[in-house]
């Protein structure tokens, strides 16, 4: 197949444009654009979801494929108050949250069943030590609410300023701030539990 | 000089996204309460930096972006809602006269239709990835039986495969893959071209099958990968390919018996993938009990013991592994089994049959297996005495 799908013209012409140009060609349909903008922007989308808790392969495929679908839907709607990075990861984020909650209901026993098989090969080693602080950090942040898990992750680990935050997912900048401070402290007792 | 008062955690918290003013960045500097606050935000933050993002290889990318401009491909772009709403009376009132203009004539999707039946075994990965005229099936994985109606002129129909490619003319056939390559052909009806790469093209006829040569299946066979330790789910992304072919119209024409069995086994994938492990296990042994000798058996019995395992029902789940491998010892699972198995046995303090259980996948085709296995002897490997 070589690894042509369907006539992708001007294929190096989209590659040379700018974000937001891509964007706006994606909006009429061109499939160029859009395989460019996957290009640019599907492993920092694969990045956020693969960052939330409660998501396993499959539905990190689904909700990067919906990210890309709906940007293409909704792109004559950027109005260019943030990067187009932002933008999309905003649109992965409010998927991310239909689906976590509806996820969210459903306790991951998996998870306990490798903390338990874990336990059983313990290596009293810094790296051991280590595992189990991420560990502790990981559990922190899959107790919080996805909304909660939504700010931590692109604002701390994303490093995305908040106030694009704010604007991609649709909330107030205080409501952000607010969302930010509580997933925080509970990451930071995570850590003080684990190295206490 | 009097010192500031300390701000409140939120505010501190909020400075640490937007950056500290001038008097707080002094007031930090001096400030024995605030500077550790600050301090274990910080390392805390950049320990969870650290966490994994689960950013898949470059292979399972790219199977995402064909389903991804499949999909787009497939459907059009709709007009944005919002603004056609923002037009004006005199717009509306346009259009309402072309639809009254327009009298019986009724509105339909554009659906692209397709030429073909198709009928995915569990597991199988494929999209439909352009519509007519040349319609194009990718298929990565698994098995697909297709009914292609007889084509127009300038029409074609391909299965393509990684390293090959099958083109039809009017027929019923099934197309099996392994990793991307493709392993099998068989034809139903009509005259079915297959073109592997690199090979001269055969052509099959009603009752005609074409096998890739068997040093070149062994190579080629796949095993889902187990991440050490515990039994990490690698799960097919047909829902994906699902969603790729949605807008294409299929007849659907699946033959019954098979579509029980796959009714039977997607039920018990989706109790699996609910966390409800008692119903999996259940299905998937229903699945066996039904088909013990259908292709889907040896997926059905591995599922089965992972159900039992995450359900946390220990002894089943070794019982279960073991029967799986005694029953099906050439499976593609048997490494990531074997692996599996060797730590619930570690967890059930047997570690000498857990050191068999790993050394029989050492050599397993896959990395992270392999790595597993070499990670549950070191486990088990004596520790030198101090």
């Amino acid at each position: 197949m070589n690894g042509k799908l369907f006539s992708l013209r001007r294929a190096s012409a989209v590659a040379a444009m700018s974000d937001e140009a891509l964007l706006a060609a994606c909006g009429t349909g061109d499939l160029a654009a859009l395989d460019t903008l996957f290009e640019r922007f599907h492993v920092a989308v694969y990045r956020f979801v693969g960052r939330l808790p409660g998501t396993d392969e499959l539905a990190r495929d689904d909700l990067v494929q919906g990210t890309f679908l709906e940007a293409r839907r909704a792109a004559r709607r950027f109005r260019g108050t943030s990067s187009v990075k932002t933008w999309i990861l905003g649109i992965a984020a409010n998927l991310a949250r239909h689906h976590l909650r509806s996820e969210r209901r459903l306790r991951d026993k998996h998870t306990r069943y490798a903390e338990g098989l874990a336990l059983v090969s313990p290596r009293p080693d810094e790296q051991a030590e280590r595992r189990e602080l991420l560990r502790e950090i990981a559990d922190a942040l899959a107790t919080l609410t996805p909304d909660l898990q939504i700010a931590f992750i692109l604002c701390d680990l994303e490093e995305i300023p908040g106030v694009e935050v704010a604007r991609a997912i649709g909330v107030p900048q205080g409501t952000l701030w607010r969302r930010l401070h509580v997933a925080r402290k509970a990451v930071r007792a995570a850590v003080e539990k684990a190295t206490r | 000089m009097t010192r500031a008062a300390c701000p409140d955690e939120a505010t501190l918290s909020r400075a640490m996204t937007s950056g500290p003013d001038d008097a707080l960045a002094r007031h930090l500097r001096t400030c024995a309460t605030c500077q550790p606050t600050w301090a274990a935000w910080e390392h805390a933050i950049a320990l969870a930096r650290t966490l994994p993002t689960h950013v898949p290889p470059a292979a399972r990318r790219e199977e995402l972006r064909v389903a991804l401009l499949a999909s787009a491909g497939a459907a059009p772009v709709a007009a944005d809602h919002r603004t056609a709403w923002l037009g004006s009376a005199a717009v509306l009132a346009a259009v309402a006269v072309v639809a009254l203009w327009l009298g019986h004539r009724r509105h339909e999707p554009q659906l692209v239709r397709s030429h073909a039946a198709l009928s995915p075994a569990v597991g199988t990965r494929y999209a439909v990835v352009a519509p007519r005229p040349r319609e194009t099936v990718r298929l990565w994985e698994g098995a697909l039986a297709l009914e292609v109606d007889p084509l127009g002129p300038g029409e074609r129909f391909v299965v393509e495969v990684g390293d090959g490619e099958v083109e039809v003319r009017g027929t019923k056939f099934a197309v099996i893959a392994r990793a991307d390559r493709l392993v099998r052909v068989e034809v139903t009806h009509g005259r079915v071209e297959v073109r592997p790469s690199g090979a001269a093209l055969v052509i099959l006829e009603a009752g005609q099958s074409w096998t890739a040569p068997a040093q070149y299946v062994r190579e080629s066979a796949p095993v889902p990968a187990a991440a050490p330790p515990a039994p990490q789910v690698r799960a097919p992304i047909r829902r994906v390919a699902q969603r790729a072919s949605m807008d294409v119209e299929h007849a659907a024409q699946p033959r019954q018996r098979e579509a029980q069995q796959e009714a039977q086994y997607d039920d018990a994938w989706d109790a699996l993938r609910a966390h409800d492990y008692e119903k999996a296990a259940d299905g998937f042994a229903r699945v066996l009990r039904d088909s013990p000798e259908a292709p889907l058996a040896d997926e059905a019995a591995f599922w089965r013991a992972t159900a039992l395992a995450r359900g946390d029902d220990s002894q089943a789940a070794l019982s279960a592994f073991r029967q799986m491998l005694d029953a099906y010892p050439q499976s593609p699972r048997r490494g990531e089994a074997s692996t599996i198995l060797g730590w619930l046995l570690i967890a059930a303090h047997a570690p000498t049959e857990a050191a068999d259980r790993f050394r029989a996948a050492i050599d397993d085709p896959h990395e992270d297996v392999r790595a597993s296995a070499r990670e549950g002897l070191e486990t088990l490997a004596p520790r030198p005495a101090h």
